[in-house]
């Protein structure tokens, strides 16, 4: 189930009536929660759930050990076989094909043949965050981070609860199952704030992330068919792109929970007004970079073992995350070449000083959504040769000519400026130092701007194919 | 916390306001006719102009209305080319007391048709004669869910779900070229034609039959053909001496059909004919494809007119372009069939 489509539209306010009609009977509020979860889930295909079954009893019952034995070496081999079974199952789904072609390749080019056969499997839709979630879990109670839970009910929610199960926020343990394993309060601004959230989200994907996709489908269908202006823009559109559509879907994640009152963790920080790359990295996607800082990076020695070791670290995590991104060389080299990008941060002192970038900041964040975009290409590229292409027409191109698809500055003008007065919040619609008619013909106006551009055939949102 | 669930309760349904109203009026006007009996209001601007229903809908709406009263048991079926085939016409080759129902859509697949007839068998409905007619492109066409004109009903098609059919045409209503069409059909009418969004060829109807037909150009055609057949009309038509021949087409998911389809109408023990009409200037059925159909169907079922000797080279065999064949040949066509000793079923 999409979060952009009408079913989503007609299955929220449901699961949220009868969720609040059962406030006083909590383990019934999480059994419907589960259940409205699985049944979320399960509307791709609900095969897929037995999937999520396997992950999270495997995770609960390997951490029952864990948090309960006072041996290391008892713990340390539950938690390795809860991860080899998590990442075992990640692999297979969607790595499995990768690795096999890139060896079959490999031998290839040394003279060996070898054929064996790739799988025919769909990706299920979120098993790279959940699976995440999972693995933070158990080694969280291995850390003693968190305790280890005895409660199978809100585990299984915690693992599948449907707002953030197939794109994130990925949550931690001690952030959410607290919330529940406690009775919770319908706390009125939080469902406001919720609903202008999930407002402002729909609008980021269907008024301009589908928008841009539509311009994009065209301009990078033959990147050699184009001129080299074009594939500039489609840079930017991209980075655009991915910024509304994953950002909205994490608000309407975000403000889906809060209409049940419980918070999730933020996802995005306005990351193209950052002024440096390293900011960029702490305001992009934070729920995954925190999870590969403090499951990754700081085990390998994070930035304590010099400045080398933090160079070699920062290679490591970003070509993992490029990695989970996607199985594709394209994936890997976008992780690649972005941590190459931050490694000149390890010898420079930070400069920001304040929170939110200022008028003066300009130039340095369009030097940082610049770097951002060209990375971005590589994100967008189908593959290798599609690549390969774009950076043809970049060298060999005609520069004189217009680009194609100059209407859609027309949307991303002010998007961008509604986006920069409001940085300062969590969301621009957050508050709205505007009269109360004014904002109600704002909302009244983004939802028939909504209707009017969704499509009937729904532009998935990106982030679902990782 | 209950006044305050309540408060927010109120400035939700507040917020939806707009988004209901639109709702509410969309349901109301039923521009698309799917909602309301459709031949109650199908004509909505006069003789001249009528909005491109999906006469799949249509026919399983008007089936569901009309037969408690009708009891139908024998069924014209095919796309938008089965249409001209009369029931009247029909009639006279049927056993007295047959109760004739066109069970069409435009656009129809053969798994279209496979799925009217598990409709009509999960109805208790008795099937004791069909008329396919299945021209030589429904045998490589799929079932077309990108126009919302020609996806099935929900009411016949397991794959079409009800909230999602209407949903889709909803969201086609909402688009500019059709909203500026419904504020002002005459000022926007030539532009809404070239889209599809209606159509100045507007048949007369007889809901029972769920029957459409052109009577206008009938009786010119009749009474004066060189006044239909102008030579603007005609020259707008591809004049090809001889019509070429496609291609196989008669494998894979479409041959599969095909028998799911022979094996249902031999479970209801109907009597068939399929019938395969000429288009003008087209590819004709391929000799594979009239074999396979001959051997799934029954040679004594299958009747390939496609390359019909005269039709198939005569533009004044046709209404439009090249393949809506006038009422007049179809019943030339139909006679044709009856003419073989077929054994009808007798109730």
């Amino acid at each position: 189930m999409q979060f952009d489509t009408y079913i989503y539209a007609l299955f929220l306010p449901v699961v949220f009536l009868i969720y609040w009609w059962l406030r006083k009977r909590l383990t019934w509020q999480n059994a419907f929660l589960l259940a409205a979860s699985y049944v979320f889930y399960g509307w791709w295909d609900w095969r897929f759930l037995g999937l999520i079954l396997i992950t999270t009893l495997t995770t609960f019952f390997t951490a029952l050990p864990i948090g309960g034995n006072s041996r290391r070496a008892v713990r340390r081999g539950f938690v390795a076989a809860n991860v080899v079974v998590n990442l075992g199952i990640l692999a297979t789904f969607k790595y499995f094909n990768f690795f096999a072609d890139a060896l079959r390749d490999l031998l290839g080019a040394l003279g060996l043949h070898a054929d064996w056969p790739t799988l025919n499997i769909l990706l299920p839709v979120g098993i790279s965050f959940y699976t995440f979630q999972a693995i933070s879990y158990t080694i969280d109670v291995y850390r003693g981070k968190t305790k280890a839970t005895r409660q199978l009910l809100p585990f299984m929610t915690y693992i599948a609860f449907f707002p953030q199960l197939v794109a994130g926020p990925i949550e931690r343990a001690d952030h959410l199952m607290p919330q529940l394993t406690s009775p919770r309060r319908f706390d009125y601004g939080q469902a406001v704030t919720g609903m202008r959230q999930i407002l402002w989200g729909l609008a980021k994907k269907v008024l301009i992330a589908n928008t841009m996709g539509n311009y994009l489908d065209t301009m990078l269908y033959n990147p050699l068919a184009m001129n080299a202006w074009t594939i500039v823009l489609a840079a930017i559109l991209f980075a655009i792109q991915i910024y509304a559509d994953f950002s909205g879907y994490s608000d309407i994640a975000i403000g889906s929970a809060r209409l049940l009152g419980i918070e999730l963790v933020a996802n995005f920080r306005y990351p193209y007004f950052s002024r440096s790359m390293r900011e960029f990295w702490q305001r992009w996607h934070i729920s995954l970079m925190s999870w590969f800082r403090e499951y990754v990076y700081i085990p390998l020695g994070g930035s304590r073992r010099g400045k080398w070791r933090t160079c070699l670290n920062i290679m490591v995590v970003f070509a993992l995350s490029g990695l989970w991104h996607g199985a594709d060389a394209t994936f890997v080299i976008w992780g690649t070449v972005n941590g190459l990008m931050l490694l000149p941060s390890v010898f420079m002192s930070r400069r920001e000083t304040t929170a939110h970038a200022s008028w003066r900041d300009l130039p340095r964040c369009l030097g940082v959504f610049a770097l951002a975009a060209i990375m971005f290409l590589i994100f967008r590229a189908n593959n290798l040769d599609h690549l390969g292409q774009m950076c043809h027409t970049l060298v060999y191109g005609n520069w004189a000519a217009l680009p194609m698809g100059l209407s859609a500055m027309l949307y991303i003008a002010p998007f961008v400026v509604v986006e920069w007065l409001g940085r300062k919040q969590e969301f621009p619609l957050k508050h709205l130092p505007l009269p109360t008619a004014v904002r109600w013909l704002i909302y009244w106006g983004l939802s028939l701007a909504i209707l009017f551009s969704s499509t009937h055939d729904t532009q998935q949102f990106i982030y679902f194919q990782f | 916390m209950k006044r305050s669930f309540t408060h927010f309760i109120l400035r939700c349904l507040l917020a939806a306001l707009p988004v209901a109203g639109l709702i509410l009026a969309y349901v109301v006007a039923d521009p698309f006719r799917v909602i309301w009996p459709a031949d109650d209001a199908i004509a909505q601007w006069g003789d001249s102009l009528q909005v491109n229903i999906n006469q799949g809908h249509v026919s399983a709406m008007n089936f569901m209305r009309y037969n408690g009263e009708r009891h139908y048991d024998s069924f014209i079926m095919g796309s938008s080319m089965s249409q001209n085939y009369k029931a009247s016409d029909w009639a006279a080759h049927l056993p007295a007391g047959a109760s004739i129902y066109h069970f069409d859509a435009w656009r129809e697949t053969l798994q279209g048709i496979s799925d009217k007839l598990d409709f009509l068998e999960k109805q208790g409905t008795t099937v004791n004669n069909v008329l396919i007619v299945i021209e030589e492109e429904m045998l490589h066409r799929d079932a077309d869910v990108s126009d919302f004109r020609f996806m099935g009903s929900p009411i016949t098609s397991p794959d079409v779900g009800t909230l999602d059919f209407h949903w889709r045409f909803f969201k086609n209503c909402l688009s500019m070229d059709v909203i500026r069409f419904f504020l002002d059909p005459q000022g926007h009418a030539s532009q809404a034609v070239s889209q599809g969004i209606v159509t100045r060829d507007v048949p007369s109807r007889i809901p029972e039959l769920n029957e459409s037909y052109y009577a206008q150009f009938d009786s010119l055609i009749a009474v004066s053909p060189d006044a239909f057949f102008t030579p603007e009309r005609l020259a707008q038509r591809e004049i090809r001496a001889v019509p070429t021949v496609d291609g196989p087409q008669m494998h894979g998911p479409r041959e599969q059909q095909a028998r799911h389809l022979a094996e249902q109408l031999h479970r209801l023990g109907a009597h068939y004919i399929i019938l395969v009409p000429p288009r003008y200037g087209r590819p004709t059925l391929c000799a594979y494809d009239r074999v396979v159909l001959a051997e799934i169907f029954g040679r004594d079922h299958v009747f390939d007119f496609s390359d019909h000797p005269t039709m198939s080279t005569d533009p004044r065999c046709f209404y439009d372009r090249d393949a809506h064949l006038i009422s007049r040949c179809c019943k030339q066509l139909l006679d044709s069939c009856y003419s073989t000793s077929i054994s009808l079923h007798s109730r």
